[in-house]
């Protein structure tokens, strides 16, 4: 006979930011919706700029533990500029990034890395799928979700992150949205 | 059954429930001693006894006469047992088992106002030297089945149809004063099963006036014979409300009632009493008059196995 | 003290800006990406173990490795899949308990509560208990005799002498009182109290007099008499069990299972019912304790039933007895699936009404100020409970039954129709359509509205349509007779259930046809207005209130029904009268009517729109909700009205017809012009307009794309001053500005950069009010920090200069009146030494396609980098002066702020100053002023690794690194 096991040890953290709804987008690529389905996710970290509280809500319903750091555009004001969570072995930081000067500069997000003392440091702003790991840090930038313009750019591809983290490993998996097509690639990182 | 403290108690109790029992029946039960200290005692006696009580009507003898003139009771049964001889009951509870055959003549239970039948059952546990017995007493319930004479008769319905010309004490003059009506109806029965309620029906056809209240009366008509002659007094048992306010014409009406437990009994007749029922139906109109009408009853108990668990229609 | 120290060094020490290859650096580190389409978490292919035990020749088992199988459903949404399954199965059971009597007649309570009260005073015994309940075996003696008559007359003196009056509440709250009075004396074993409190309550709904009130006083009562009854029914039930059933009988026990003793229990309060003299009372007792015949036998439920049914004949006033009959019918609900009793106390009710032709109790009540409609209106809570009684498990023939005794009744009830026609399933109901309508037409409009049974008649067509060839003719029929209606309230009720009807089975034009029909009748009572006459001055208050409480809530209704039917919002618009209909409203409904169309038009699934015609409309809905707002509404009132305008605007949609896209928003910008929230959406929109032209040309404009994108940015420059919130402005500068950028537009950028500038210098120190005031520092750093790196990339001015806006900026940081006690200008001197060390490198970190920046525009410059050197150099002096400031403060919280602060100073050393020099000493001095201020350790810490991994990293300053790494310690 053959039987069948299911994996249970999944830590599931969705990343995402910079929806910038209503004013940039009116809402979430619906292929992204469809991934997206209640119950499958534990945590979610946003960059912000989810805008109006019913995009926060809609992240509600994927997970209930929803953390979330104020974008320059957050009707919200009670969203904090910075916000450290621990998931598993991982301490991540989370800035919307607007106010890092320059802009995703890999020595300026380091140095916020060294002062939030985080070893996954998450930021948004750019609209621009990035991950790097320097000086003994990981960084992750989701892009954004809803593919909104950027103030460098008009042409933005839609994209967020899911975390699966195991043990001191994570498997970041990037989802790409190119026309109605979703392109995911993975990365993993492993904490020394 | 506890009488105060320090206090032995006896205490009657019969195997059956209800405690209905019928003519032939066993009458069975046990007296129960509770005992709070050693007893010493002369013996354990049961008297079983069973009277109609007879009393005048004021009405007939005036008050004072109907204070002292109660007719001595008559002795239906009277059963004498020894339960225990002489001897000592130790600290606790003990049961004195009894058991005596109801035979004779027997009259069913029955309470009323001027005649009562009445069974009771007395034990007493006879004390040494001068205390006082330890005594109870508690009554029974006889019911006596029919006759299979009394069972063979028709079921006698009763049709009434009333009208202003049917009413017997209006003189023929003042009829033309009294609004028109015109109602019918039967009994189901006068002859009555008396486990089974009273069964009709009335329609009021036509009435000028508009009606308050339709009414039945379970009425006991109750004979004292005497030397003297013979006192017959009726009394309400309960009065039951079957309709109420002006109700439709045209529509009939059911006639109910549940023949009353202890209050009622089969139909008796003795040289010294005699026991019947009649049912009035009253019919008041609106503007303060009203209408009889009167139906003497004939009840009867069914001899059907009934003693236990029988289920009485309702 | 640090302070002059530091200082002290200052002097000494120049800036250099670290060189940065901003490229290079990011590409060195920079994550590889492999496919993991095939295989990640979201997917709904899933990994699982699959492990087949196969055994081979020599008995061993062979495990195959994992494989991938193709599942289409992953174990979460299989399992929430299971789960809906089996909830949905419970739902099912539910509903079919839910229909039971009870439920069914607590579902109906509250609304007989509600909507039959009086303001009349209601009489009610004061002595309650005191007079004495006839006892039934008083010995009364029977006289032939008139003074028969005078007993029973004292017999009739049960009813109280004393009286009292309440009103309504009051008498809600006497007979709450009644209940907790019945409950305790059950308690302490006071039987003969209990069931006395018990017949007498039951008494109360003898009285009449008050009739506009009596459904709801049977509701009450029969409140308590149901209490009455569970308690006597509990009590038999925990002492009635055999040895075997310890803890008394279960909920379903069998009659087997009960005690001689709890049997005789029973009898006995049977016994003592059955001689209750007065009939009211006696059937209400007897009902309320119904239930107990299960201690004394199972099968005797039909007889009883039937026995009681006969008995309410007795009563005579035909509201009495239907209400009773109600009382019959929920009682025997639980105990008996057989109806006969129920048809016959149907058929009781038919003969009963027949008899009524000339009703001295319709006489009675008009007396009570009811009218005829009033007075058969007050039946329809028992009849059509009892009706709804007959209807379960409905069969064909029962129905037949039904209908037939009512046609043979000659009796042409509407009341009773209604009931017929509410309880039944329509699959029963709606083939009869055609006969109905004309029984219906028969009827004596007077005593039963027949537009009323007309609407009865249409929620059932509503769900059971005739069949299609009828569909029309029915309709006609039916609005034949409705359209002629006086009562506007019967009309308006019947226009709702049609409506649905023909929105589910006929045409639009149909529609159009009713609505039209609809303002015929609504228009007239517009025209009554107040005047000082009275007489009409009463009328009109009157037709007022039918408005208020009638005609727009019905309007409303149809409104309603026409949206959720159609599911097109584009569809109802487009109905000809649909958009006339909101004009039949006042203020205050219109604009409840404009809120849900907005609200129906924000959430339906369409998410673009571009249908002129919708467009115009839902504009004007926008425009009616936005102009109704004043200065008096609530926060949050505006706050829902601005969400639903931004979502209007969000829909509108013109595919690449960007002009007329830009020219609606400036008809947005006529119009809404009082919420802040709106009027920063649409700049915004605009700005989306002008990057999704730069999309369109691929960042290279024509002529006429670069005409239009000024013209986006004029749009914005002429409505962002009219935002109030300060802080909102500032960023719609700063986007626009940006967005002017990246649309080559330098001059507008310039405008906007500068119009934020000149706004920071006018901000005042806190925003809010008394409860909300916030300073605005922390929000002004974010913002100007984001300032900084979005100048960045701002190419300079040729006149001005490279660093003109900057320096601007950096006068205006330095003006600001900061807080003595916060850090606010040190933060924002960081972002601009940041943006400088930027300014410094011969590549920027970032650009805007086809934009030159200061990069390329002051290549090779000398002057170019010596202004950013000494501007750098100023800033940072500037900085360590705020540092020492901070560590000489007197404020507790802000000098501890020290360290940490001196820590960040260290770290931007390390990030983008070279560290040439004097730099190490500086650096080092840094350290040390972290590590005695308070600095955190993990700070500290990361900071001391950072330096130590790169003195040992082999890169370019790796040995400037390890000087420093000399000089500090943990």
């Amino acid at each position: 006979d053959c039987k069948f096991t299911f994996a249970t040890t999944m830590v599931l953290v969705l990343v995402l930011g910079d929806f910038h709804i209503p004013h940039r987008a009116t809402e979430l690529p619906e292929n992204f919706k469809k991934l997206l389905a209640p119950g499958k996710i534990q945590h979610v970290l946003s960059t912000g700029n989810l805008c109006i509280k019913e995009t926060y809500d809609y992240l509600r319903t994927l997970a209930s533990d929803v953390h979330v750091v104020r974008g320059d555009f957050d009707e919200n004001q009670s969203y904090p500029e910075t916000k450290v969570v621990s998931i598993g072995q991982f301490k991540i930081g989370l800035c919307h990034g607007h106010q890092i000067v320059p802009w995703g500069d890999t020595e300026a997000l380091a140095m916020l890395r060294r002062q939030l003392d985080c070893d996954i440091l998450v930021s948004g702003h750019t609209h621009k799928f990035r991950a790097f790991e320097l000086e003994g840090g990981f960084f992750i930038n989701p892009g954004s979700a809803t593919g909104a313009y950027s103030a460098l750019n008009s042409e933005v591809v839609p994209s967020f992150v899911l975390m699966d983290i195991q043990g001191p490993t994570v498997v970041v998996y990037v989802y790409d949205l190119h026309g109605e097509e979703v392109k995911v690639d993975k990365i993993q990182y492993t904490k020394k | 059954s506890q009488q105060g403290n320090n206090m032995s108690t006896v205490e009657v109790v019969f195997d059956r429930h209800d405690k209905v029992y019928r003519p032939g029946d066993a009458v069975s039960g046990k007296a129960v001693v509770y005992a709070d200290e050693e007893i010493q005692h002369a013996g354990v006696s049961l008297n079983a006894t069973g009277n109609v009580n007879l009393q005048l009507s004021a009405k007939t003898v005036g008050i004072l006469d109907a204070f002292y003139n109660n007719m001595k009771p008559v002795a239906i049964i009277d059963i004498k047992q020894s339960l225990a001889s002489a001897g000592k009951i130790s600290q606790g509870k003990k049961e004195f088992p009894f058991e005596f055959k109801l035979d004779g003549n027997l009259y069913e239970s029955y309470h009323g106002v001027f005649i009562n039948v009445e069974y009771l059952v007395l034990v007493e546990v006879q004390r040494t030297r001068l205390a006082k017995p330890l005594s109870s007493k508690v009554d029974f319930i006889v019911e006596v089945p029919a006759s299979d004479a009394e069972l063979q008769r028709t079921s006698a319905r009763a049709e009434f149809k009333m009208m202003p010309t049917s009413i017997e004490n209006v003189q023929q003059t003042s009829l033309p004063d009294i609004p028109h009506f015109s109602i019918h109806g039967h009994l189901d029965t006068t002859h009555c099963d008396i486990a089974v309620p009273l069964t009709g029906e009335i329609v009021v056809d036509e009435s000028v006036a508009g009606i308050r209240s339709l009414d039945l009366q379970l009425v006991r008509v109750e004979t004292c014979g005497t030397q003297d002659g013979v006192t017959k007094e009726n009394t309400e048992i309960q009065s039951l409300q079957i309709g109420d306010g002006n109700i439709p014409r045209g529509l009939a009406i059911p006639i109910y009632m549940t023949l009353p437990r202890r209050f009622t009994c089969a139909s008796t007749s003795s040289q010294q009493f005699k026991i019947d029922f009649e049912v009035n139906l009253i019919i008041q109109f609106d503007h303060g008059y009203m209408v009889t009408e009167t139906f003497p009853l004939r009840l009867y108990r069914r001899p059907a196995p009934s003693a236990r668990g029988r289920k009485r229609k309702h | 003290n640090f302070g002059d120290f530091v200082a002290c060094n200052m002097v000494q020490f120049e800036w250099n800006p670290k060189e940065r290859e901003y490229e290079r650096e990011i590409a060195s580190v920079e994550a590889t990406r492999q496919d993991a389409f095939s295989s990640h978490p979201l997917s709904h292919r899933i990994t699982v173990k699959k492990r087949h035990s196969v055994t081979d020749s020599t008995g061993k088992d062979i495990q195959t490795a994992s494989t991938v199988i193709e599942n289409p459903l992953d174990p979460l949404t299989s399992m929430s899949s299971a789960q809906n399954m089996t909830t949905s199965g419970n739902i099912v059971l539910e509903e079919e308990e839910g229909t039971g009597g009870e439920a069914e007649w607590e579902r109906r309570r509250e609304g007989i509560l509600a909507k039959y009260t009086t303001t009349a005073q209601i009489a009610f015994a004061k002595n309650f208990l005191d007079h004495n309940v006839s006892t039934p075996i008083a010995p009364k003696k029977v006289e032939r005799s008139k003074m028969r008559l005078a007993q029973l007359e004292d017999g009739e003196s049960d009813q109280p002498r004393e009286v009292g009056y309440l009103t309504a509440a009051e008498y809600i709250a006497r007979i709450r009182e009644l209940t907790e009075d019945l409950k305790r004396a059950w308690k302490n074993e006071e039987r003969v109290k209990t069931l006395k409190l018990a017949i007498q309550s039951a008494k109360l709904l003898g009285d009449t007099s008050v009739l506009s009130f009596y459904p709801s006083m049977f509701v009450l009562v029969t409140d308590l008499l149901n209490t009455f009854g569970q308690l006597i029914f509990d009590r038999l039930r925990r002492k009635g069990g055999n040895s075997s059933a310890i803890g008394g009988l279960t909920d379903e026990f069998d009659t087997d299972a009960v005690t001689e003793q709890a049997r005789e229990t029973c009898r006995n309060w049977f016994f003592k019912v059955a001689s209750i003299r007065e009939l009211l009372p006696r059937v209400y007792i007897e009902l309320a304790i119904l239930k107990c015949y299960r201690f004394i036998s199972d099968s005797e439920f039909p007889n009883v039933l039937n026995r009681i049914s006969a008995t309410i004949r007795g009563l005579g006033h035909p509201v009495v007895a239907a209400y009773a009959r109600c009382y019959l019918a929920q009682k025997g609900y639980e105990l008996t699936f057989q109806k006969e009793y129920l048809m016959s106390a149907y058929k009781d009710t038919l003969f009963t009404f027949q008899k009524m032709t000339d009703d001295s109790f319709l006489e009675a009540a008009r007396r009570q100020g009811i009218s005829t409609q009033q007075y058969w209106t007050l039946y329809a809570p028992a009849l059509d409970y009892v009706v709804h009684c007959i209807a379960r498990h409905p069969t064909k023939g029962g129905f037949q039954d039904l209908v037939q005794a009512f046609h043979r009744s000659k009796l042409h009830s509407g009341v009773v129709l209604n009931a017929i026609l509410c309880s039944y399933p329509p699959e029963f109901v709606s083939p009869h359509a055609l006969a109905l309508i004309v029984v219906i037409k028969q009827m004596d409009e007077s005593s039963f509205s027949q537009a009323y049974l007309l609407s009865s008649l249409g929620k059932c067509l509503v769900k059971h349509p005739p069949v299609e060839e009828q569909r029309l003719v029915v309709l006609n029929d039916v609005w034949k007779v409705v359209t002629k209606s006086e009562n506007i309230q019967d009309y308006l009720g019947a226009a709702v259930v049609y409506v649905e009807y023909i929105l589910k089975y006929l045409s639009d034009r149909d529609v159009n046809a009713i609505l039209n029909d609809v303002m015929k009748h609504v228009k007239p009572l517009h025209g009554v207005h107040v005047s000082s006459d009275e007489k009409t001055k009463a009328r009109a208050e009157e037709t007022q209130r039918l408005l208020s409480d009638c005609v727009y809530p019905s309007l409303y209704a149809i409104i309603t029904k026409i949206l959720n039917n159609m599911n097109d919002f584009a569809r109802a618009v487009s109905l000809d009268k649909f958009m006339s209909l909101l004009e039949l409203f006042d203020k205050r409904w219109k604009y409840d009517a404009c809120k849900f169309l907005l609200e129906q038009f924000s959430k339906c699934e369409d998410n673009i729109v571009s249908d002129p015609v919708l467009i115009y409309s839902v504009f004007n809905i926008a425009k009616y909700l936005h102009d109704s707002l004043d200065y008096l509404s609530f926060e949050d009132e505006r706050k829902q009205v601005g969400k639903l305008i931004i979502s209007f605007i969000r829909k509108v949609h013109f595919g690449r017809d960007l002009e007329q896209w830009l020219s609606f928003l400036v008809d947005c910008r006529r119009v809404f012009i009082q919420l802040d929230p709106v009027k920063a959406f649409m700049v915004m929109s605009v700005c989306e307009l002008s990057m999704r032209t730069r999309a369109i040309v691929k960042g290279r404009h024509t002529k006429k794309t670069a005409a239009f994108v000024k013209g986006c940015m004029a749009y914005c420059h002429i409505s962002i001053p009219s935002i109030e919130d300060p802080f909102t402005r500032l960023h719609a500068n700063l986007l626009c500005g940006q967005v002017a950028l990246a649309n080559q537009c330098l001059t507008q950028g310039d405008t906007f950069f500068k119009a934020a500038i000149t706004l920071v210098q006018d901000l005042p120190e806190a925003l809010g009010s008394d409860v909300t005031l916030r300073s605005v520092e922390d929000d002004l750093v974010s913002f100007l920090s984001s300032f900084a790196a979005a100048l960045v990339v701002t190419p300079g001015h040729p006149e001005h200069g490279a660093c003109y806006l900057v320096k601007g900026l950096l006068t205006v940081v330095n003006a600001f009146p900061w807080d003595a006690s916060s850090d606010g200008k040190i933060r924002v001197l960081f972002a601009l030494l940041r943006l400088f060390s930027a300014y410094a490198q011969k590549k920027l970190p970032y650009h805007i396609d086809s934009l030159e920046s200061n990069d390329t525009m002051f290549a090779g410059d000398a002057a170019y980098r010596e202004e950013v050197v000494a501007t750098s150099n100023g800033i940072l002096e500037e900085i360590l002066n705020e540092l020492a400031r901070i560590g000489e403060t007197t404020n507790p919280v802000l000098k501890r702020r020290q360290g940490p602060l001196a820590l960040d100073v260290f770290n931007i050393l390390l990030a983008f100053g070279s560290l040439e020099g004097k730099g190490v000493k500086l650096a080092a001095n840094l350290f040390g002023l972290a590590k005695k201020g308070g600095a955190t350790s993990s700070y500290l810490r990361n900071s001391y690794n950072v330096v130590e991994l790169r003195s040992v990293s082999g890169g370019p300053r790796a040995y400037t690194y390890g000087e420093l790494l000399q000089k500090i310690s943990l």
